[in-house]
């Protein structure tokens, strides 16, 4: 018993002067024992044993069977390697050499989000999605959505026939009754046809629509979309009278002021805006002028993270903040707003003065008067429209034309288009319960589990006789249906869509379709045409190509370029107006509200996809899970931690949730994420998270008010991976603000505890061919976990479930951390990737008894899985715990997973299902149980650009090889090159004052380094903060 | 009768050494099993499956002196060496020995556009990444792991395809080194001694081979 040592340890947590800077959670900051769990131990104690304690029983079960086993595969016991057979075309197809994969432009929607992306052939099977770097709203980035759409092509839970009343029916059943009921409601001009959709940006379907809606001119058409931007294009309508997209060019701007709008996180057109964002933001391309954000949001997001200034405030109040804001901006005169308009903000702005942040109004205010012309405003679709009416208003008086633009919605002369969404599926039920419906279309979507809790769906669906739905997967709509027809995935489909800046870019089929299943544009036609071929349809839109230009097209994804900028037209103040005077005044700290946001599941038609269920979140770090974020504050005022099961009460709506305390987050306030807790996903994701749509009302749909909160005393387990790969308080993160920057360059290679470190024998040199490096901007990084999605997709990196998150076990290659900074509501966080940092002294490759993990010559770190015997030396030994351990075989152990049609000893007897290894890379070992694995600098890539610049007898060009992480990355963060080529991308980006080791004090000379953060705050509200800091 | 007081008969005392012997030639036995019966050098040599459809590379690359690219038209660009499509066989056996069952089998295959399922002699593990491109086109023959395929009726194994026979040559390429140009000619013998003619083309191909993990697993 050293009882000195437990003592002094004891003190350590009392001391408050030891609390850190940067902190990973609520209970890393406190020091308590839950977070020095993961600290101690990367794996946790019980790790290497089976997952639930095996009794005698089972355990005898088991032998009995192994035993049996082994007698079976004795009988066939064959030294030799199972026959395999090689099946080559019978007649080869155009382009196809065998193991060189092709890429194929086409996109995705995703709502009204469309991006180009080029999808990966590998023998007539797609394998990866990457960015389209010729359409205008990818520019070669993707996004999570985009990168991991890839698993629900192959998902085998996927809806695979049409099937009536639950029976099989061919799809040439299904088309010839559609086609009847086409025939039958002509004659009464389709009165009892209604259609509900998602929302849609394809010309062929609309160009359909606009048939259908001269066919049937009195069939309804409904569209719903729970996430959607209903506000920002009714705001901007009240003002303009025209149905406006705004394009926002935040590289351009020197100041962005967000209110209450994740631009960089989830919402639609981010993949851009983090681009141009990042360019705004980057010292050298800006030359040290970078762009300054404020931030006014309720929850943390990952935009907030990005602020140089974050105001923590009530969702509600976001619009007041703005009032005053825009009082002061008429007092300083550089606005000029009608002057009954000027009256009513008044008003509004002097009811909420006092309650703002006196300092942050005061530096913003000096802020836009010092960038007039150059400030940017762009608000949250969840915020009002007047709030967006007015935004309209100030940035085009504050900022000059080039840093936004606006162009004229596509389909604006749809009435379902520009009708708002709640609208919409409030009409839609009313329609439906008339009962003049009698045949009923739904494309895509899940009505009964999204529309909000007093829209009632399922009782309006008894009205109607024949129910069809059109979907990716069998969901809560559809076993309300009869008609259940399987919805084709846009990998499988021909198709076009139209992006929100006009371009319009082309979808192709990579592969043919897997199951029975229709486009919604095949549907459409079946209802207004005499064909049904898809590739017809699409053609038949685009006929001014000629043969030869439709080639192109095809080649480059890309039908038409984004269309004209519409600046300029005059707006009328009786819209705004009209929308400021019922805003109702609230007073501050009286009620509780609720918010609402997307989640990596989007609205939840993604969860049945494992990649996004356990991508932890970028700023509470949950994986397979949603909670009830409270703040720090709130969580002391109700005395709740993480996990504690709630009651949420608003009105006569309840639902029991845990909750999660996050620092950032504004107290009196809880952020809820939509997508999750489904009743039928599919075998991955159903019952995962908590259902929160039963708290969505139509007069409530993006906040509710006056919320309460009872603690049940139950206690929920999170899956959260904040305080997994712990590096203790080393400096990893290191970042300065501007000034502090132009004096101290140096600063972040300053911040080495101990220096020149010297070895003890004498080091391998890497002095000549290509040696890899890798550099990660943490300027321009956001924190949008792309990197980890994509690394997974490429690495055949399985998933693991929620149990095994539990212990450490997640396994993939590249994590992002995040670091809270600041304490209770005014805190904000960093994002920092982590991956295996291929150290030139690896500590790792030291320890292994088995040589599996060795240094390659061209600086790489390599694993040999065939090698490992699953000591977990290495992994014990890593400083930067990014080795990962196949406890079990988790392709296998996947719940999709099928069994094997053969007997193997030592096995589980299952394999992926039969569509999931479609998916597989086949230049990546799927790795088995037992063995240790970790990112290898996509070495199959490096290989890739080797053999090809082999066989040309040339050296590899700069650039040519891109790892998975990087070529998704939409912020350009990640470079990737020759470290030893003086003119490559990486070795001007190691060349930075701002580049920087982390861990340097090991003398690890790892080839992965990190250019530190630079921020650009206010000078009078950064004396409150350090200049230089690190985590 | 004096009952002996020794319960073992004599030759017992032998049995420890009986037994130490056969213990020890077992156990011999066994290594040897493992070294040699278990070794790719024993499995794997020699393995000559039935294909479903008898095709002759003695014909077809020896007497008609067909050139490999002809069928294996990847071979310089790919990592993996094609088998050819139907379509490339249907270019003379569309006229020629149309009446032969087995060739009927080719145009059935052609005709219904569904593959003919041949049997794979050459196997790696699935963790070993083998590019047939960049060694043929750095002037190391078929010959070098296939055999005189040209002189054999039916295909078989020849090398043991092992990772120490791959070592043997990445660490002494000039052993197999010949002219680009050669290396589908399976029959060419160099003029010169091969040493010398390797040491040289080694320099002018600027061959390296490498030797760490990562070239072949990854």
């Amino acid at each position: 018993m050293s009882s000195l040592e437990d003592l002094s340890e004891e003190e350590k947590r009392k001391k408050p002067m030891l609390k850190k800077r940067f902190y990973r959670s609520q209970s890393d900051l406190s020091n308590d024992e839950s977070s020095g769990r993961f600290k101690e131990r990367e794996f946790q104690e019980g790790a290497a044993f089976l997952d639930a304690p095996v009794s005698r029983r089972t355990f005898l079960k088991l032998m009995g069977a192994t035993a049996a086993l082994a007698g079976a595969s004795g009988c066939s016991f064959n030294f030799r390697k199972p026959v395999q057979t090689i099946y080559p075309y019978a007649k080869r197809s155009e382009y196809d050499v065998a193991d060189q994969s092709l890429y194929f432009a086409t996109s995705m929607a995703l709502g009204e989000d469309v991006v180009g992306v080029l999808a990966k052939s590998y023998e007539g099977r797609p394998i990866k999605i990457e960015g389209n770097p010729s359409h205008s709203q990818s520019l070669g980035a993707t996004g999570i959505f985009q990168q991991s759409s890839l698993l629900d092509l192959y998902d085998p839970d996927r809806q695979k026939n049409v099937s009536y009343l639950g029976k099989y029916r061919s799809k040439e059943d299904f088309s010839a009754w559609l086609k009847g009921v086409s025939t039958e409601h002509f004659a009464t001009q389709g009165e009892g046809l209604c259609i509900l959709t998602e929302a849609q940006t394809s010309p062929t379907f609309y160009r359909l629509m606009k048939r259908f809606q001269l066919k049937f001119p009195k069939a309804k058409v409904f569209s719903y979309e729970p996430i959607n931007n209903d506000n920002r294009l009714r705001g901007i309508y009240s003002v303009t009278g025209r149905w406006y997209q705004p394009d926002y060019f935040y590289d351009k701007a020197r100041l962005i002021v967000s209110l209450d709008s994740d631009f960089l996180g989830l919402e639609s057109g981010s993949l851009l805006a983090t681009k141009r964002f990042a360019n705004g933001r980057d010292p050298e391309k800006t030359q040290n002028k970078l762009s300054r954000m404020y931030v006014c949001e309720p929850q943390l997001t990952v935009t907030g993270s990005k602020a140089d200034h974050r105001l923590a405030i009530k969702g509600l109040r976001v619009e007041y903040f703005l009032y005053v804001l825009v009082a002061k901006l008429l007092d300083a005169r550089v606005v000029t707003l009608p002057s009954t308009l000027v009256k009513q903000v008044r008003r509004l702005a002097f009811s909420y003065e006092k309650e703002v942040d006196i300092d942050f109004l005061r530096a913003l205010v000096e802020d836009i008067l010092k960038y007039r012309k150059q400030v940017l405003f762009v608000a949250g679709p969840r915020q009002p429209e007047q709030v967006h009416a007015l935004l309209y208003l100030l940035n085009k008086q504050l900022s000059s034309r080039t840093l936004h633009r606006y162009r004229s919605h596509a389909y604006q002369q749809f009435s379902f288009v520009t009708e708002s969404n709640v609208t919409s599926i409030r009409n839609f039920a009313a329609h439906l319960k008339t009962g003049v419906v009698d045949t009923f279309l739904c494309l895509g979507g899940d009505p009964v589990y999204q529309a909000p809790s007093d829209v009632d769906v399922v009782g309006a669906l008894k009205f109607v006789k024949n129910k069809v739905h059109v979907t990716l997967h069998e969901n809560d709509t559809s076993t309300h249906c009869d008609w259940v027809v399987p919805r084709s995935h846009y990998l499988e489909s021909w198709g076009d869509l139209k992006a929100s800046d006009g371009s319009s870019s082309v979808v192709q089929p990579v592969i043919r379709p897997l199951y029975d299943s229709l486009s919604d544009n095949e549907c459409m036609s079946l209802l207004v045409s005499s064909y049904s071929d898809g590739y017809r349809l699409l053609r038949a839109t685009w006929r001014q190509f000629s043969n030869k230009q439709w080639r192109s097209c095809l080649h480059n994804g890309v039908l038409s370029v984004p269309s004209s900028d519409e600046w300029g037209v005059s707006f009328s103040d009786r819209g705004c107006l009209k929308a400021l005077s019922k805003v109702k005044l609230f007073k501050r700290n009286q009620y509780m509200e609720i918010g609402f946001v997307s989640s990596f599941l989007y609205d939840g038609r993604f969860s049945n996809n494992g990649w996004l269920q356990e991508l932890p979140d970028s700023i509470s770090k949950l994986t397979w899970d949603n909670a009830a974020l409270i703040g720090v504050e709130t969580a002391s005022k109700f005395s709740l931690k993480s996990g504690d099961v709630v009651t949420l009460r608003v009105k006569d709506r309840d639902i029991d949730i845990p909750v999660f305390v996050l620092p950032g987050h504004v107290s009196d306030s809880i952020t809820l994420s939509l997508g999750y807790g489904r009743r039928v996903a599919g075998r991955v994701g159903e019952r995962k998270g908590f259902d929160v749509y039963p708290m969505i009302r139509t007069d409530d749909f993006y906040f509710a008010e006056k919320a309460t909160l009872i603690k049940t005393g139950d206690v929920y387990p999170f899956a959260s991976t904040q305080e997994h790969g712990s590096m203790e308080d080393r400096p990893f993160y290191r970042q300065a603000n501007l000034s502090h920057y132009i004096k101290h360059p140096e600063f972040a290679k300053e911040m080495v505890e101990v220096e020149n470190l010297q070895s003890l024998w004498k080091e391998r040199e890497f002095t000549d061919g290509n040696q890899w490096g890798m550099v990660i901007d943490l300027a321009r990084c956001t924190g949008c976990s792309v990197c980890t999605i994509a690394c997974q997709a490429e690495n055949n990196i399985p998933i693991v479930g929620k149990e095994e998150v539990l212990n450490g076990r997640e396994m993939h290659w590249i994590r992002v951390d995040r670091y809270f900074e600041g304490e209770g509501e005014s805190a904000t966080a960093v994002h920092q990737p982590v991956a295996c940092l291929h150290c030139e002294t690896a500590p790792c490759e030291q320890v292994c008894p088995v040589a599996a993990t060795v240094h390659g010559e061209e600086g790489t770190n390599d694993m040999v899985y065939n090698r490992c015997v699953g000591t977990r030396y290495c992994a014990d030994n890593c400083p930067a715990k990014v080795r990962r351990f196949n406890y079990f075989d988790y392709h296998q152990r996947n719940p999709q997973a099928q069994s094997k049609d053969r007997v193997h000893f030592f096995d589980y007897l299952k394999e992926p299902d039969p569509t999931i290894q479609l998916q597989f890379n086949p230049n990546v070992t799927v790795r088995m149980r037992g063995v240790m694995e970790k990112c290898s600098f996509c070495i199959q890539r490096i290989m890739k650009g080797k053999s090809d610049a082999g066989n040309d007898q040339r050296d590899i060009l700069d650039g040519e090889v891109q790892t998975a992480c990087q070529q998704a990355c939409p912020a350009e963060a990640i470079s990737f090159g020759n470290i030893l080529d003086k003119n490559s991308e990486v070795f001007k980006k190691k060349d930075l004052h701002r580049d920087y080791h982390i861990l340097n004090e090991l003398h690890l000379k790892a080839r992965v380094s990190y250019s530190a953060s630079i921020t650009n705050p206010n000078s009078h509200l950064a004396h409150k903060k350090e200049s230089a800091a690190h985590g | 009768m004096k009952k002996s007081r020794q319960i073992f008969p004599k030759w017992a005392n032998h049995v420890p050494m009986i037994v130490g012997l056969s213990l020890f030639s077992l156990l011999s036995f066994v290594v040897f099993v493992f070294w040699y019966w278990f070794s790719p050098k024993h499995l794997n040599v020699g393995y000559q499956p039935e294909q479903p459809i008898p095709f002759s590379h003695r014909l077809h690359a020896g007497e008609l002196g067909l050139d490999c690219r002809y069928c294996h038209t990847q071979v310089q660009k790919a990592g993996h060496s094609n088998i050819p499509a139907t379509e490339t066989c249907m270019n003379c056996h569309s006229v020629i020995k149309t009446d032969s069952p087995h060739i009927k089998k080719l145009h059935e295959s052609y005709a219904n556009d569904e593959p003919i399922p041949w049997v794979r002699i050459h196997s790696l593990p699935d963790y070993t990444y083998f590019n047939h491109s960049r060694h043929v086109n750095s002037g190391i023959s078929c010959v070098s792991c296939h055999g005189r395929v040209d002189q054999m009726e039916v295909v078989r194994q020849v090398e043991p395809l092992s990772m120490g026979w791959c070592l043997d040559c990445h660490r002494k390429p000039e052993k197999h080194l010949r002219p680009v140009e050669f290396v589908t000619k399976l029959d060419w013998h160099p003029k010169e001694d091969q040493l010398t003619l390797g040491k040289r083309l080694k320099k002018k191909y600027d061959i390296q081979p490498k030797e760490y993990c990562s070239t072949c697993h990854r």
